[in-house]
């Protein structure tokens, strides 16, 4: 099909208003915050799409997916585009995006049986912000709050900044409805625990669009007591003590909603009006008064065994952890700075076991430092953390020399990339923590699954037949 | 030529929360928990100052950055700018009781600047001060020519400086012809630039110098005598009964209670 008949075809599935084919937004479909660089720029390097579309029922994205499924037409699912890893990048020419921001029913919010179900396209700070109205929280709270759907969030395994205590979204998702590329749409209904085989959620968690459509979930609600929140920071001088400090508060079984280590680049960068040249240690206890408040003790007193760690005036934590989502306003504002100050950020956030997150460390800053020129910041810090281990995400800065746009990426951010997914996977830890695959960390999946790669190959093969569901993303194209 | 950049560290505003903005029992927000950045002009003035001297031939341009205090921010802030290739970056010790007052500030900015620096370069405004006195006060202590709202420095023919201004009347250009203090102000396309890790770790050797402020005693403009709260008190009366005359009366009686007319 060429790209006329694939638009025709589509006018005829959802009508033409929904039908988007206007240059200048294929163009920013055609990417995400992957090559952020090439969008400020105004240079796109990808195959432009077909066409966005725009859907509003389950029954017209069945249609959608078994029409592209006969004829072989690459659809790109998309929600709140803040994805960071290319999971929105159009690989395959004429693909059609297939937007769900119109999906945006919230339709229930249950607080006898704690969970809300809302469309795909449903923004979580707006669920979030109706629940709090309500005296009650998703627990959800990515940095992303501001721009991310839900659909996104479940499509790609998000996590948020109080994941200690509420887990990921893997932890609150409850249920779900989710179209196939054979056109069947499946729902997994909404009950507390089930042991009636395999957990089935989890092929739809974290697909990335690569093998079904989300259109609806079902999410645990609960009792929200900002009233009882208590902000912890300290100061320490190096990362492998903070990590052990991490550690021992996870193992000795305290849930803080946030315990987080910041080196001293990235603690430079949030916190140089009170950090110095410091390590950054922080805590937040939350949840029923008495439960916040034995949470905070406890950790204050195993902190403060440790003599290297100097205790900060909490107000600078909690008023740090006030301003840290990114909404549209702080979007638009980094690309004026990228633009202006030709100096970009980018992050990599990866996972392991507490033995070997300090040695990944370590080993990434060195060769990144190494191998990499033109850095301003090179940091990182660890911002969820488990009974055996925590994540890292490193960040880094570079200024942009003597480049066209779209040698950005493999000059600087690919290059960064490479080096932490290397050293991560050989000490055994996982090479996405939570932004997903998307289509630039595809090169090592085979390496990050081993021999359990069969089951992953084996869903696409199974699900995706046609290859039609986004192509190139956790899967290579082969 | 030797060009000095006076900058001042003020707070990053966005970063309070509701509450730092209900005056209490001082005379302002609560700013202790807010982190210092360069005031956004005097990062577009330092950064003017930087494009001009590889404009120029780089060695002949002596590049020198000033500022009111040696807090730990600013000393951050201040090697940085050393790593930027600021050829010398002066903190000048401050009272910390001492109101940040412009002709104070040029006052304690003057000894420093009298220092054989041809090109004296301020932002116009502070985000905290918004009077855009102190480069008025540099000028008149210096005896300098000064140019407000600058927004553009160019290295011109024969080593001349042209400089672009606002005005009421548009966009003026002149060359620089002896010593100036400009006033930048709404420069477009001047975010300071950052340093690499590789400038900053070459620069480590170096660092500012924190600079004794000189003693001011009656040396001061004016003299503080007095603080007062305005009184921004706000009532309201609702006026809708009666035709327009009824209303006019019942405004104007409104008027006369609240001691207005
Ligand atoms: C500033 C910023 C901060 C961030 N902070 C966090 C954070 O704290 N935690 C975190 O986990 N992530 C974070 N992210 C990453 C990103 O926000 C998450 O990955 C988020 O889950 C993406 O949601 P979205 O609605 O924007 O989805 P999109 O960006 O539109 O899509 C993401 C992926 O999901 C697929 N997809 C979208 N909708 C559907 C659907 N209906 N069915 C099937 N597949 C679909 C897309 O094809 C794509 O592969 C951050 C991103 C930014 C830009």
């Amino acid at each position: 099909m060429n790209r006329a008949e694939i638009v025709e075809s589509l006018k005829k599935i959802v009508g033409p208003d929904r039908v988007i084919t206007e240059e200048g937004l294929l163009k920013e479909a055609s990417v995400d915050r992957f090559r952020k660089y090439e969008n400020i720029c105004g240079v796109y390097t990808q195959p432009l799409p077909a066409a966005i579309l725009y859907v509003e029922k389950s029954a017209e994205v069945a249609e959608l997916l078994k029409w592209a499924s006969s004829q072989g037409v690459n659809l790109v699912p998309r929600a709140g585009v803040s994805a960071t890893e290319g999971g929105l990048e159009t690989v395959v020419p004429d693909s059609v995006v297939v937007d769900c921001s119109r999906m945006k029913r919230i339709i229930s919010i249950d607080p006898v049986n704690m969970q809300a179900t809302c469309e795909a396209g449903v923004s979580l700070q707006v669920l979030d912000d109706k629940c709090r109205a309500l005296g009650l929280t998703t627990g959800h709270s990515p940095q992303s709050k501001p721009l991310a759907l839900m659909g996104g969030l479940v499509a790609t395994r998000s996590i948020g900044q109080f994941s200690t205590l509420y887990g990921g979204i893997e932890d609150m998702l409850v249920g779900l409805e989710a179209v196939f590329p054979n056109g069947q749409i499946t729902r997994i209904k909404n009950v507390p625990r089930r042991a009636a085989g395999p957990d089935i959620r989890q092929v739809v968690l974290g697909n990335e669009g690569g093998l079904c459509y989300i259109t609806e979930v079902t999410v645990k609600l609960f009792p929200y007591y900002p009233e009882n929140n208590h902000f912890m920071g300290y100061l320490l001088a190096d990362m492998k003590l903070g990590f052990e400090i991490l550690r021992e508060v996870m193992v000795k079984g305290y849930k803080p909603s946030i315990a987080r280590l910041y080196d001293h680049e990235d603690g430079a960068y949030h916190f140089s009006h009170f950090a110095g040249d410091n390590c950054v240690l922080i805590f937040m206890a939350e949840g029923p008064a008495g439960v916040a408040q034995a949470t905070a003790a406890g950790i204050k007193a195993l902190v403060e065994a440790h003599p290297e760690c100097q205790a900060v005036d909490p107000k600078h934590i909690e008023r740090w952890f006030a301003h840290l989502n990114w909404d549209p306003k702080a979007i638009a504002e980094e690309r004026v700075e990228i633009k202006e100050t030709q100096n970009i950020g980018h992050t990599t956030e990866i996972s392991a076991n507490w033995s070997e997150l300090y040695p990944i460390y370590q080993a990434v800053i060195k060769r990144v430092r190494a191998e990499v020129p033109d850095l301003t910041l090179l940091g990182g810090h660890s911002s969820h953390g488990y009974i055996n281990g925590a994540n890292i995400y490193f960040v880094y800065y570079y200024n942009l020399v003597n480049i066209k746009p779209e040698e950005e990426i493999s000059k600087y951010h690919l290059a960064i990339k490479k080096i932490i997914v290397e050293e991560t996977l050989a000490r055994g830890g996982s090479m996405c923590h939570h932004h997903g695959v998307g289509k630039h960390r595809v090169a090592w999946i085979k390496e990050e699954y081993g021999s359990s790669y069969y089951i992953l190959k084996t869903l696409k093969e199974a699900f995706d037949p046609n290859k039609i569901m986004n192509m190139g993303d956790i899967w290579p194209i082969e | 030529m030797r060009v000095l950049v006076c900058f001042k560290m003020v707070p990053k505003l966005e970063d309070l929360l509701d509450e730092d903005w209900q005056v209490g029992e001082g005379l302002g927000p609560e700013l202790s928990y807010a982190k210092m950045i360069i005031n956004p002009d005097d990062q577009s003035a330092l950064e003017l100052a930087l494009r001009l001297r590889e404009a120029r031939s780089p060695e002949e341009t002596y590049l020198a950055a000033l500022s009111l205090g040696h807090s730990d921010q600013a000393r951050r802030v201040a090697q940085s700018l050393l790593a930027l290739g600021f050829n010398q970056v002066g903190l000048i010790s401050r009272d910390g009781q001492e109101p940040f007052a412009p002709d104070v500030a040029a006052l304690r900015l003057w000894p420093w600047a009298q220092r054989d620096f041809q090109l004296i370069l301020t932002g116009a405004r502070s985000a905290d001060g918004q009077n855009g006195l102190t480069a008025m006060y540099l000028a008149e202590l210096l005896a300098y020519r000064l140019i407000t709202e600058v927004i553009e420095l160019r290295a011109g023919a024969g080593g001349k400086i042209e400089v672009e201004s606002l005005s009421d009347e548009g966009l003026v250009s002149q060359n620089l012809l002896g010593p100036s203090v400009l006033s930048v102000g709404n420069a477009p396309s001047a975010f300071l630039r950052v340093p690499s890790l590789k400038d900053r770790l070459k620069s480590a050797p170096l660092a500012p110098e924190i600079l004794a402020g000189p003693q001011l005693a009656g040396d001061s403009f004016a003299e503080l005598v007095g603080l007062e709260r305005p009184d921004r008190r706000r009532q309201t009366r609702l006026v809708s009964e009666g035709g327009a005359e009824e209303k006019a009366a019942l405004i104007l009686k409104a008027l006369n209670d609240w001691g207005l007319r």
